[in-house]
């Protein structure tokens, strides 16, 4: 008996302890934070950071720059890099999709963390400055995305603020308002360059201020009634002679263009808008926030990163996997421990080489023109190929840095521009990841966004705009517009088309070209002016189906407003 | 005094070699007392070897010998009783009552249905099990000489698949019961070890793009296990609540015997080679390879003409010249001979290198185990130490386990019972590169040159290399690519039972368990994943897991009246577990001497990782079995579940029910005299999925840095993989009907297990894809539902039971059908680059659907590439280039092959698996073989994406052979040879093969010698072989392949595989 009560005893302690641990079910995180903590702790710089780290995304594995490159007019390489968005295969392409997404992931973290932000207990003029930031980052994703998609689903809250998981596509019209309505909020919120409180390598109120300009530019061009004429210099690279052999045609032709007025854009008026930009652009010239280089040596020095021309670039940093990037190492390649140049696989077209002036620092000092492209074991030598083939004298006469042995390779790499400005990286280029921060805006668009905008508001173009451009030619050491126009006198046409080229000459590979030709409705008339392929046998053919990049399929497949991708895809 | 003398003696001839041991054989004591009694143990074929027997009430025993004879001396003789027992046998007591010689017989266990089965929370008798429970010995086990438990259950029970991922030691298995509930969390069953459920995290990954798994289980010493039992039905499973919807498998561990001590040594050495080699072309017909695609760039892709003296293998000298300084002259600097592939068939180089020669090689295999064990009426205790080591049949790759293992319980007072099991095990695994998109050493053997030497002087790294398509010498990657993974493994399982009154038992466990796994790799300057100009690439990670939990559980078992039986347990658990890990990596060293080990050498230091994360299960459950007139069975059981992953839906019930008649216990049917035993049983119930991740609940903001300027910030933002919060999950809810008759007919000789079920399990807990335009790209959701339905039979035949000669059959085999319901759109999984969306799930199809490209034959000729739409208006040149290259159907016929054109062409499904043994015993010596195989599935063969003709690789016989030829095009299986480098082919039917399979799994032959010295009772020898021989269609090395393993989304794929081992060793055991 005695046993038995102390065996009930010990089995109702037992009991009584093992039920007792009631809140046992708590959830403990400790990787990892709530929104709620970093309003509590006023993390409003890491909030920034945390938003703009997603334009990092699409240049891990390098798929930015195969969408805004690649397909284009003049940039080419083999075909196996060109095989498919080179070539107009966009349906289900990783690029494509991870353009789509990595611009909704910083749309979804602007808006969620400017909501936040706004939270926060912080002064006013950081917090403006933080919202503001955060606003132009939303407005930069969905003026990429309204370009290439059309109508795109538009959040202005984010999911997890509440909004729900699916919305309908809003017409290019309402996706303009909204990031008109986020950028004129973002110019007055953030702080100016000149502000002491402004950190290099953030975005500024000028940053939106050029932002707008481009937008009203954007929407300017696209507007404009179909039928207005661009020229273009273009043409078919190459022919067939008698015996069959394939001939390059070394020069590009004047094309003259009819442009269409781009889907979307009808209710808008192409003059309203250009006189905002033209307005815009001058405001942000007069207010100094940023200035030109003296020369594109100094402009691509790897200490002029952020600097005074830099209005928008993405943020890297060296050594750092997550953070830096190969783009440098596409473009431009690297040397070998046997000196040879590996990679640089992406080259811009002979016809684009061929639009500037001998004395364009875009060339002379901007081109790659000798490459170590073998080792010779035997000898101990390095052999080199020299491009172009019209420097040939040149290169026998063993002057501008070439030499007699260098021979002309016609290699898809080998016979076309490789870019120094590829280079602006601060560690060596070594074929490993390197900080290449790709310019999104720099000064010198402000001051074409101006010229374009000038002609269109006046039709033809004001002595201000010359100037204006004129500042970018004497930086070049190009040839001056008013030069140009006292030989033959501007017309609206002429300077229309003389901004268009010299945005190509100015800013190539840097992702602008797809867009200019996009909205300037003459993309298809452009691409098929080629012939089919280039002399690299890339497919330039393009239909009316390439004018809108697909939506990725889960996109369509899960957004329960979507039923049908864009045309043709 | 006889036998206390012989026990010491033994222990002289002990210390001789098990010195260690001693102390705990020290701890046996035999009393000698007056009164002898002689006897026989015996069953129905003669005398039992072995068998204990031992007076009743005093630790005074002893062990049958060879005949079956025994001689005991007893306190007194009229009163004691014997306790006889045997493994496999009905314990009995005989009392003494005066006699002095005496013939006692026992009956086999397995005979009588009462052999007794661990279910869930407690035991039952086989006759009374109302659920579908399989049940599976160790010593059927043990014939594969299984380095793991779950790899031994292959083909053993019906319902239960088992998958390895490829042959590498050590790899993962996946076991799936009865189809796969869920696509995107885990299939696999749940285990429980000893009453305590099993778990380990996952260890560190070799990198994104290998599929490596290791197997947790491995650490489990299978010579450890006493028996497991695998649960399947609902009724069965439910008492596990969440955790119960995949099956659940527990796990016994051997404990010692009252009786004397038990020494056994077991000694196991296998000599392994791959089960095939792939053939591939020699040096001749490469060559000729090489030359063709020189020869079809001229004839179809507009290239120059190239004569016969400058192909890639002319058979003449070559020169490299220069210019003599002096006198400007060209000279000849080097001289090399380049062959012709008519050299190579003359002999040059041996005919070529076939570089599975350099990456293959015979395996040994040792494995050293030896247990003590043995107990008296207080309690008992069984030791192990165990030693694995297994080396892989691809060179420098190994398993290797170490383990040791404590089982003791005691009674402290007759009504206090408590006990301990312990596993302490380590492991260290090097792993071979396979199971993997990238640089594969399988595949880059076979792919190769075949025409280069293995060394190279003039190479820095020694060793000839192929610069032309990026391959790594293979004899220098497997002698020097370091990747080991060290696992350390804890668990130990505690109790302690209260015995309140014969009915009423109170039990309190607490388990905990520890595993930690390290891996290191390093990969040098001249192999795939460090050449320049990574220049060396090392990293060392690893993680650990950590789980308590504690069970208070109360049983009752009772009979009221003569009628009715009463047993039933009510219980509460409560289970934490702790984990994280740490990784980090980096390249650029300076040289390779000290490999990973000083990871501050490397120039570029990538971003270190840690995770750490909580979660915890609270349930209370319940069950009842309630039997009336031994004839109708009730089984009702429930749980409630708690859990810290969910937060708005924090518990979620469960609840089962289960009827048995026992239909041979009714008089019409007893008066058929057929049945020896006929059982229905019928059961419904409901489970749950354990595979949520923890904190999917949550909106996690983590770390998300971005450099300004140059210097970096850190930033937050929420994880772009991981998903919104999702505040509103719950269990996924598995609902199984089951039914499922026993028979035993022909005085037991022949029985069957028959069961049909079918299982629907709803609000599937998945990331289910969302619009992009949300920022994320998936949610973890309640959403679909599957449905798995089956026939499972299993047989067992005691054909043929004589004195001298038995013979006894084992069959099963089992049928699943499967299908996915509830989504609103299909759903698709990426196999590797190249392989993009190539498993689709949709409505009304099975799980594990092929999606690809169709194939229309080869272009013949210019009209057929004309006449195809793609290419209406291309080029002549382009038309040319296409002639000998794979037609593609255009199914929407919109003139583009794009993924709009893909189109079911596979199911990774099989119709049906099997397994099949036959065991004879003649005398001493006993013979088994064991055949195991699938039907009716397909195989995804990513290896064959390599062999496209296309590039510089070597490649299989068989595609050099069926490729398109101006010669061959009505046969054509593969494309023309093209070194353009432009060819992709796209993911088709090509990559689809049948993975059907019969394969004699085990062969065995043993001799047992009683007696063979003086003091040895037994020696065991055994001879076996596994995997003598597959019959399959299957082209790559072995069709049991599962290279995503437990991802039920993607099985049946086989990428870059470690081919399975054909494996003869021999097992020495030894019996003291």
């Amino acid at each position: 008996m005695k046993y038995n009560i102390l065996k009930y005893f010990a089995g109702v302690l037992i009991l009584i302890t093992s039920f007792s641990c009631s809140n046992a079910l708590d959830e403990e995180v400790y990787t990892f934070v709530s929104g709620e903590n970093l309003i509590e702790a006023k993390s409003y710089n890491e909030l920034v950071s945390g938003a703009f780290n997603a334009l990092t995304f699409p240049f891990e594995w390098g798929n930015y720059h195969t969408v805004v490159n690649f397909d284009t007019d003049y940039q080419t390489g083999p075909t196996w890099a060109f095989g498919s968005l080179g070539a107009g295969n966009f349906y289900e392409n990783g690029s494509n999709i991870s353009f789509y997404q990595s611009y909704y992931q910083c749309i979804h973290r602007a808006e969620y963390h400017s909501f936040l932000i706004n939270q926060m207990d912080i002064p006013q003029d950081v917090k403006d400055n933080s919202k503001g930031e955060l606003a132009f980052l939303t407005a930069w994703s969905y003026f990429n995305l309204v370009q290439f998609y059309g109508d795109v689903p538009l959040y202005k809250t984010s999911v997890s603020e509440g909004a729900p998981l699916s919305v309908p596509r809003s017409p290019v019209k309402d996706v303009y308002a909204f990031i008109i309505e986020q950028l004129k909020y973002a110019e007055t919120a953030m702080y100016s360059t000149h502000d002491a409180k402004y950190v290099k390598g953030h975005v500024s109120r000028g940053a939106a201020k050029a932002l707008l300009a481009k937008v009203y530019c954007t929407i300017g061009s696209a507007s404009m009634a179909a039928g207005n004429k661009v020229y273009v210099m273009e043409g078919v690279p190459f022919k067939f002679d008698d015996d069959g052999n394939k001939v390059r045609i070394s020069y590009p032709s004047i094309q003259s263009f009819e442009k269409e007025q781009v889907a979307g854009y009808e209710s808008f008026n192409s003059k309203e808008y250009y006189k905002l930009a033209m307005d815009k652009a001058k405001e942000l010239i007069n207010l100094g926030d940023f200035d030109l280089y003296p020369s594109q040596k100094e402009l691509w020095a790897p200490s002029s990163k952020n600097g005074k021309e830099f209005i928008f670039s993405l943020q890297t940093l060296a050594g750092n996997s997550a953070l830096s990037n190969f783009v440098g190492t596409d473009y431009a390649g690297y040397y070998d421990t046997d000196g040879t140049l590996s990679t640089g696989y992406y080259v811009q077209r002979d016809h684009w080489y061929q639009l500037f002036d001998d004395t364009d620092e875009r060339i002379t000092w901007g081109v790659i023109h000798r490459v170590p492209f073998n080792y010779v074991k035997t000898t101990g030598e390095l052999q080199y190929c020299y491009y172009p083939a019209k420097d040939s004298v040149k290169v026998r006469l063993g002057i501008d840095g070439y030499k007699p042995t260098d021979i002309l390779r016609y290699d898809a790499h080998l016979y076309g521009s490789k870019l120094m400005k590829f280079r602006q990286v601060s560690v060596p280029l070594d074929g490993n990841r390197t900080d290449f921060n790709w310019p999104f805006m720099r000064y010198a668009e402000v001051l074409l966004l101006y010229a374009e905008a000038d002609n269109e508001v006046n039709g033809g173009p004001s002595s201000e705009a010359i100037a204006q451009v004129d500042k970018l030619n004497l930086r070049n050491k190009s040839k001056t517009a008013a030069e140009l126009g006292t030989k033959t006198p501007w017309t609206q046409e002429t300077f229309r088309s003389y901004i268009l080229q010299e945005r190509v000459k100015e800013f190539a590979a840097e992702g602008i070209r797809r867009f200019d030709l996009l909205r300037w409705g003459i993309y298809l008339q452009t691409m098929n002016s080629i012939g089919g392929v280039d002399e690299n046998g890339v497919i330039k053919r393009r239909e009316r189906k390439h004018l809108l990049l697909p939506l990725p399929a889960d996109e369509v497949n899960t957004n329960s407003f979507i039923d049908t991708n864009n045309p043709g895809w | 005094m006889k036998k206390r003398k012989k026990t010491i003696c033994c222990l002289k001839h002990l210390k001789a070699f098990l010195l260690p041991m001693l102390c705990y054989l020290s701890v046996m004591t035999i009393q000698a007392q007056s009164g002898t009694v002689i006897g026989t143990i015996q069953d129905e074929n003669g005398g039992l070897f072995g068998a204990s027997v031992v007076e009743k009430g005093t630790q005074n025993g002893t062990i049958t010998d060879v005949n079956g004879r025994f001689t005991i001396a007893v306190k007194n003789v009229k009163n004691s009783i014997l306790k006889c027992s045997f493994v496999g046998y009905e314990t009995i007591e005989v009392p003494l009552n005066g006699r002095k010689t005496i013939d006692i017989t026992m009956t086999s266990a397995v005979k009588t249905l009462n052999e007794v089965v661990a279910i869930g929370y407690g035991n039952v008798k086989k006759r009374d099990l109302t659920g579908s429970v399989s049940s599976v010995r160790s010593e059927e086990l043990l014939k594969v000489n299984p380095s793991s438990i779950n790899q031994a259950l292959q083909g053993k029970i019906a319902g239960v698949q088992v998958s390895q991922a490829d042959g590498a030691p050590g790899a993962g298995i996946s076991i799936q019961i009865r189809g796969a509930n869920s696509f995107t969390t885990s299939a696999e069953p749940l285990y429980v070890i000893d009453g305590i459920p099993f778990n380990t995290g996952s260890a560190p990954e070799t990198d994104y793009a290998t599929k490596q798994t290791n197997n947790p289980l491995s650490l489990i010493n299978p010579r450890d296990v006493k028996s497991i039992e695998v649960l399947k039905d609902a009724s069965s499973t439910a008492i596990y609540g969440s955790r119960g919807a995949n099956g659940v498998i527990l796990i016994t561990t051997k404990n010692g015997y009252e009786g004397r001590t038990k020494v056994e040594l077991n000694i196991n050495y296998g000599i392994a080679k791959p089960v095939k080699l792939i053939k591939v072309l020699n040096g001749a017909d490469y060559a000729e390879f090489r030359n063709e695609g020189i020869r079809n760039g001229y004839i179809y892709d507009g290239k120059d003409y190239v004569d016969e003296k400058n192909l890639d293998f002319p058979g003449r000298w070559g020169y490299t010249m220069g210019t003599d300084a002096v006198s400007g002259k060209p000279i000849k600097l080097d001289s090399t001979y380049l062959p012709s592939p008519q050299d190579f068939r003359n002999g040059y180089m041996n005919g070529g290198n076939n570089w599975q020669d350099q990456i293959f090689q015979n395996a040994l295999t040792q494995d050293y185990n030896l247990s003590i064990s043995g107990g008296d009426k207080k309690g008992q205790y069984m030791f192990s130490l165990g030693m694995l080591d297994q080396q892989g049949t691809i060179v420098n790759s190994y398993y290797k386990r170490y383990s040791i293992r404590s089982n003791i319980s005691r009674k402290v007072t007759d009504w206090i019972e408590f006990g301990n099991n312990l596993t302490a095990s380590k492991s260290q695994n090097r792993l071979a590169r396979t199971n993997t998109e990238t640089y594969g050493i399988v595949n880059d053997a076979i792919s190769f040159n075949p025409t280069r030497d293995i060394f190279d002087k003039d190479e820095a790294s020694g060793v000839s290399q192929d610069y032309s398509n990026g391959l790594s010498n293979p004899y220098l990657y497997v002698h020097t690519a370091k990747n080991i993974l060290e696992s350390m493994n804890l668990y130990n399982s505690s109790y302690l039972n209260i015995t309140f009154a014969k009915y009423l038992v109170f039990r309190q466990s607490l388990g905990y368990g520890y595993s930690q796994d390290k891996r290191n790799q390093y990969y040098n300057r001249y192999i795939s994943g460090g050449v320049k100009p990574t220049n060396g690439y090392a990293s060392q990670s690893d993680s650990y897991y950590e789980s308590v939990t504690a069970e208070s559980t109360l049983s009752f078992n009772k009979d009221f009246g003569k009628i009715n039986h009463i047993d039933a347990v009510a219980g509460y658990t409560y289970e934490n577990v702790n984990w994280g890990g740490k990784s980090m990596s980096g390249h650029g060293f300076a040289n390779d001497i000290n490999e990973e080990n000083n990871m501050n050498a490397a120039l570029v230091q990538d971003p270190n990782y840690s995770n750490k994360g909580k979660t915890s299960l609270m349930s209370y459950l319940g069950r009842i079995n309630y039997i009336l007139m031994d004839k109708y069975l009730i089984t009702a059981s429930f749980r409630s579940d708690g859990s810290s992953r969910l937060a708005n839906n924090r518990w979620a019930n469960f609840a089962s029910g289960a009827l048995a008649w026992r239909l041979s216990e009714e008089k019409f049917i007893k008066q058929l005299g057929l049945f020896d035993n006929l059982k229905l049983r019928v059961s419904y119930g409901q489970t749950g999925n354990q595979g949520i991740n923890a904190y999917a609940t949550r909106s996690r903001m983590t770390i998300q840095q971005y450099p300004i300027d140059g210097s970096l910030t850190n930033g937050f933002a929420e994880d772009r993989w991981g998903g919104p919060a999702s505040p509103n999950l719950k269990w996924e809810t598995t609902t199984q009907y089951n039914a499922g008759l026993d028979i035993s007919i022909l005085k037991n000789r022949v029985n069957f297990v028959i069961d049909a079920y079918k299982k629907y399990t709803s609000d599937l807990l998945q990331y289910v894809y969302i619009p992009i335009s949300t920022g994320f790209s998936s949610i973890a959701s309640n959403y679909g539902n599957v449905e798995n339905k089956g026939l499972e039979l299993a047989g067992n035949f005691f054909l043929i039971q004589n004195k001298d000669f038995t013979w006894k059959m084992d069959a099963n085999i089992s049928f699943n059908r499967n299908k996915i319901g509830g989504l609103n759109s299909d759903q698709f999984s990426d196999v590797c680059w190249g392989m993009e969306s190539m498993f689709l799930r949709r409505n009304g199809q099975p799980i594990g659907i092929i999606y690809g490209y169709q194939e229309d034959g080869f272009f013949d000729n210019e009209a057929e590439v004309r006449a195809y739409k793609m290419y209406k208006n291309e080029t002549d040149a382009k038309i040319r280039s296409m002639i000998g290259q794979i037609k593609y159907k255009d199914n929407n016929g919109d003139g583009v092959i794009d993924p709009l054109d893909k189109a079911i062409i596979g199911n990774t499904n099989p119709d049906f698996t099997y397994g099949y043994t036959n065991s004879f015993t003649y005398k001493d010596i006993s013979l088994s073989f064991f055949f195991q195989g699938t039907q009716g599935n397909d195989i995804l063969n990513v290896n064959l994406q390599n062999y496209d003709l296309a590039s510089t690789g070597n490649m299989p016989q068989f595609v050099w052979d069926n490729r398109w030829t101006d010669a061959n095009r009505e046969n054509a299986e593969f494309p023309r040879a093209d070194n353009t480098f432009t060819r992709s082919l796209k993911a088709s039917e090509r990559y689809v093969e049948d993975g059907a399979y019969l394969r004699l799994k085990n062969l065995s032959l043993a001799y047992r010698f009683l007696h063979p010295i003086k003091d040895i009772e037994a020696l065991n020898l055994t001879l076996s072989a596994n995997n003598l021989f597959t019959l399959t269609k299957y082209r790559w090395y072995d069709p049991d392949v599962n290279t995503f393993g437990s991802d039920t989304s993607r099985r049946g794929v086989d990428m870059n595989s470690y081919p399975s081992a054909r494996t003869v060793s021999l097992g020495i055991q030894l019996t003291l």
